[in-house]
C-alpha cells in the first residue's frame, strides 16, 4: 500500500520484502546466487545457519539458477532449494516452458533431491524440517521439488485457464480445507474469526498510516 | 618505483591481512596463475581460506558476493575482462545496488567489483571495450576509475574497507604496467586536489577517497582550455598538454576525475570559468557516453560562460583486433592535440 509503516517504508513494494532474515525481489532467478552467498558466508564464518531459497517452475529458465546450484554443490553450501512446481508460469504451462524434468536439474549437479506431490502443509513441513536438519548437519545443499497447483491468477484477473479446471484443482488440492479436515467446526470458526480480525486490524492500521515523507 | 599492478596487488594482500571479513572471488585467481592480469598473484597462497576461484559464472559470482555482503563479509570480485560486465548487469542493477534502498536502509552491501578495462592490446571487439558508461548513473552504484596520478592501491583499500556500498572499480589494462607518477615526473604541473565547492588543497591528498585533481602548467601563461578526463586517457592528455605547451605554445589545464558516478560538476566549473573552453576526453565510444553527460551538465550549469565545447572519444565502432585498425578507432594524443588546436 506504499505506507511509511510498510516493511520497506514504501520504497519496496510487495515484491521487495525484507523482515528479519526474509528477503525477496521481483527479478526471477536473481535471488538464487544471493541465497547461496548468504549460506556460504554463514559457513565460512563458522556459524551453523542455513539458507532456504524458493523458486518456481518458470524460474528454471533463468541461466543464473544453474550457475548458482553449481557453486552451491561445488562449495558444499548449506542451502535448501525449494521449487514450487505449480505447472504454470504467469500464463505459460510448464509443457511450453521446460524440457526434461526439474529434479534431474539438481541431481545433475550432485544435489540430493526429494520430490513431493502434495499441498498438505503438515506433510511438506515435516519433510522440509528433516531436510533442513540434514542440510545443517552435512553442510551441503539439498533440493525439495513440490509438485502442486496454482489456485488463483498470477496477479489479478489474469488467469487464462479454464474456470472448471481451476475449480477442480481448488476442490482437490486447496491446502486450507485439507488442514481443516482434522479440526472441529468450533475450532475452525474461532481460527477464521481470529484471522479475519487480525487482517482487518492490520488493513485498517495501514489505511490510517501516513504515506512516507518525500525526501529530495 | 611501484607499478600500478604492484600497488593493487599489495593492497589486496594488505586488506586481507587487515580484515578477516574480506574475501576474494574471481575466475582463475589461484596461484601460480594469480588472475588473468596477475593482480591477485600470491593471494591464494597467503589466504587460501578466503580466496575463491570460481566457475565461469559472472552473474552467479556477483550474486554470491552480494549474499556474502549481506551476511557480514566484505567481498571483492574480480571480473576477468570489463567486457563481461554485461553478464552481471542484472545482479548489479536489480540486486546489489537496490537492496539498501528497497529494504529501507535496513541492509548494506559492501562489495567491490574490480574490472580490467580498455583496449590498445590487440584483443579485438569483445576484450577491449570501455564499458563503464553502461553503469554510470545507476543509483546506488559508485563507479571509480584509477589513473597514474593517484596511488590506486589507496583508493582500492578504502573502497574495500571503508565503503559500505557497491563499488565498480575500473582498472585500465594499460595502466597495470605503468608506474605511479612521482613528483619529478609531474613537476611540469601544479597539482591541486579538489575537495568541495570553493575548496582545494595543493598537492595530492592521499587520504581523500577518490580525488579529483586539477593540473595546471607550472610557470605558464593563463590556460585557455580545460581538458577533463579519467583513467589511462589522463596520461595521454597529460602528454598532449606538454606537447601543446612546448611545440605550439598552447596552454591547457586538466581536470582528472576518479569518481565517475555519482559526480559533481563543480571542479570542472572551477577550471572552465577561467578558460571558457572545455574538451572532454574518454576511451569509451563517442555516442551517449560519459562525455555527453559532462557536457550536458556543464551547459546546464554554466553554459553562458563556455565559448567552446568538444569531445574526443572512440569511434562508434566495435574495436578491431588489428593494431593499426584499433589505433584508428581509439583516441590518441594526436586526436587530443588536433582537437585542442581547432578549439583555441
Ligand atoms: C527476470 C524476470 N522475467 C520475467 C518476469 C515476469 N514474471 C513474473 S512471475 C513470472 C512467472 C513465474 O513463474 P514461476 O517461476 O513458475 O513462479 P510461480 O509464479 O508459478 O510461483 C514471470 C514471467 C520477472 N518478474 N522476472
Ligand atoms: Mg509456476
Amino acid at each position: 500500500m506504499g505506507k511509511s509503516t510498510g516493511v520497506s517504508g514504501g520504497r519496496g513494494g510487495s515484491q521487495h520484502l525484507h523482515w528479519r532474515n526474509f528477503f525477496s525481489n521481483g527479478v526471477l532467478g536473481g535471488t538464487v546466487p544471493i541465497a547461496v552467498g548468504m549460506a556460504l558466508a554463514e559457513k565460512i564464518q563458522g556459524r551453523s545457519s542455513i539458507a532456504i531459497n524458493f523458486l518456481g517452475d518458470g524460474t528454471m529458465g533463468e541461466g543464473v539458477v544453474y550457475e548458482s546450484i553449481n557453486m552451491a554443490s561445488l562449495w558444499s553450501v548449506p542451502i535448501l532449494f525449494v521449487v514450487e512446481n505449480n505447472r504454470i508460469a504467469q500464463t505459460t504451462p510448464v509443457e511450453l516452458n521446460l524440457a526434461g524434468d526439474i529434479p534431474s536439474r539438481f541431481t545433475a549437479f550432485g544435489i540430493k533431491t526429494t520430490v513431493l506431490d502434495s499441498s498438505d502443509a503438515i506433510e511438506i513441513g515435516s519433510t522440509a524440517q528433516q531436510m533442513m536438519v540434514e542440510v545443517r548437519n552435512e553442510s551441503a545443499p539439498q533440493s525439495l521439488v513440490i509438485n502442486t497447483h496454482r489456485f488463483g491468477p498470477h496477479s489479478k484477473g489474469d488467469d487464462t485457464r479454464d474456470e472448471d479446471q481451476i475449480r477442480a484443482i481448488r476442490n482437490s488440492r486447496d491446502p486450507i480445507p485439507l488442514l481443516a479436515k482434522s479440526l472441529t467446526v468450533e475450532k475452525i470458526d474461532s481460527i477464521n474469526e481470529e484471522v479475519e480480525d487480525e487482517v482487518l486490524k492490520a488493513f485498517q492500521a495501514a489505511v490510517d498510516d501516513p504515506f512516507p515523507e518525500i525526501l529530495t | 618505483m611501484t607499478t600500478i599492478l604492484e600497488s593493487l596487488n599489495l593492497t589486496l594482500h594488505d586488506v586481507l591481512a587487515t580484515d578477516q571479513r574480506v574475501v576474494l572471488l574471481g575466475e582463475d585467481i589461484l596461484d601460480p596463475y594469480g588472475g588473468a592480469f596477475k593482480v591477485t598473484h600470491g593471494i591464494s597462497t597467503a589466504f587460501p581460506d578466503r580466496t575463491f576461484t570460481t566457475p565461469v559464472s559472472e552473474a552467479g559470482i556477483l550474486g554470491v558476493a552480494t549474499g556474502m555482503a549481506l551476511r557480514g563479509l566484505r567481498p571483492v570480485v574480480e571480473i576477468m575482462f570489463g567486457d563481461f560486465l554485461t553478464l552481471l548487469a542484472d545482479q548489479v542493477i536489480n540486486h546489489a545496488t537496490k537492496f539498501r534502498f528497497m529494504y529501507n536502509d535496513q541492509v548494506s552491501v559492501p562489495l567491490v567489483i574490480r574490472v580490467p578495462m580498455g583496449g590498445r592490446r590487440g584483443y579485438g571487439p569483445t576484450h577491449s571495450q570501455t564499458l563503464e558508461k553502461l553503469f554510470l548513473g545507476t543509483p546506488g552504484l559508485k563507479v571509480l576509475a584509477i589513473n597514474n596520478l593517484t596511488d590506486p592501491g589507496q583508493i582500492l583499500f578504502k573502497a574495500i574497507l571503508h565503503d559500505d556500498d557497491p563499488v565498480l572499480f575500473v582498472e585500465n589494462k594499460i595502466l597495470y604496467s605503468q608506474s605511479i607518477l612521482d613528483e619529478n615526473e609531474t613537476s611540469d604541473f601544479i597539482i591541486t586536489t579538489y575537495l568541495s565547492q570553493n575548496q582545494s588543497v595543493s598537492g595530492l591528498l592521499a587520504d581523500q577517497y577518490a580525488p579529483t585533481l586539477h593540473l595546471q602548467l607550472r610557470d605558464a601563461p593563463e590556460p585557455n582550455l580545460t581538458i577533463t578526463t579519467y583513467g589511462y586517457m589522463a596520461e595521454l592528455c597529460r602528454q598532449a598538454a606538454l606537447q601543446l605547451a612546448y611545440e605550439d605554445e598552447l596552454f591547457v589545464d586538466l581536470v582528472v576525475i576518479t569518481q565517475l558516478s555519482p559526480f559533481t560538476i563543480d571542479p570542472i566549473y572551477k577550471a572552465v570559468r577561467r578558460t571558457h573552453r572545455l574538451l572532454v576526453v574518454e576511451e569509451g565510444t563517442y555516442t551517449m557516453g560519459w562525455g555527453a553527460e559532462i557536457l550536458a551538465r556543464s551547459v546546464e550549469n554554466f553554459g553562458e560562460e563556455i565559448y567552446k565545447i568538444q569531445r574526443v572519444a572512440a569511434l562508434d565502432s566495435p574495436i578491431p583486433a588489428s593494431r593499426s585498425l584499433e589505433n584508428a578507432v581509439l583516441p590518441d594524443i594526436e586526436d587530443i592535440v588536433h582537437t585542442v588546436k581547432m578549439m583555441v
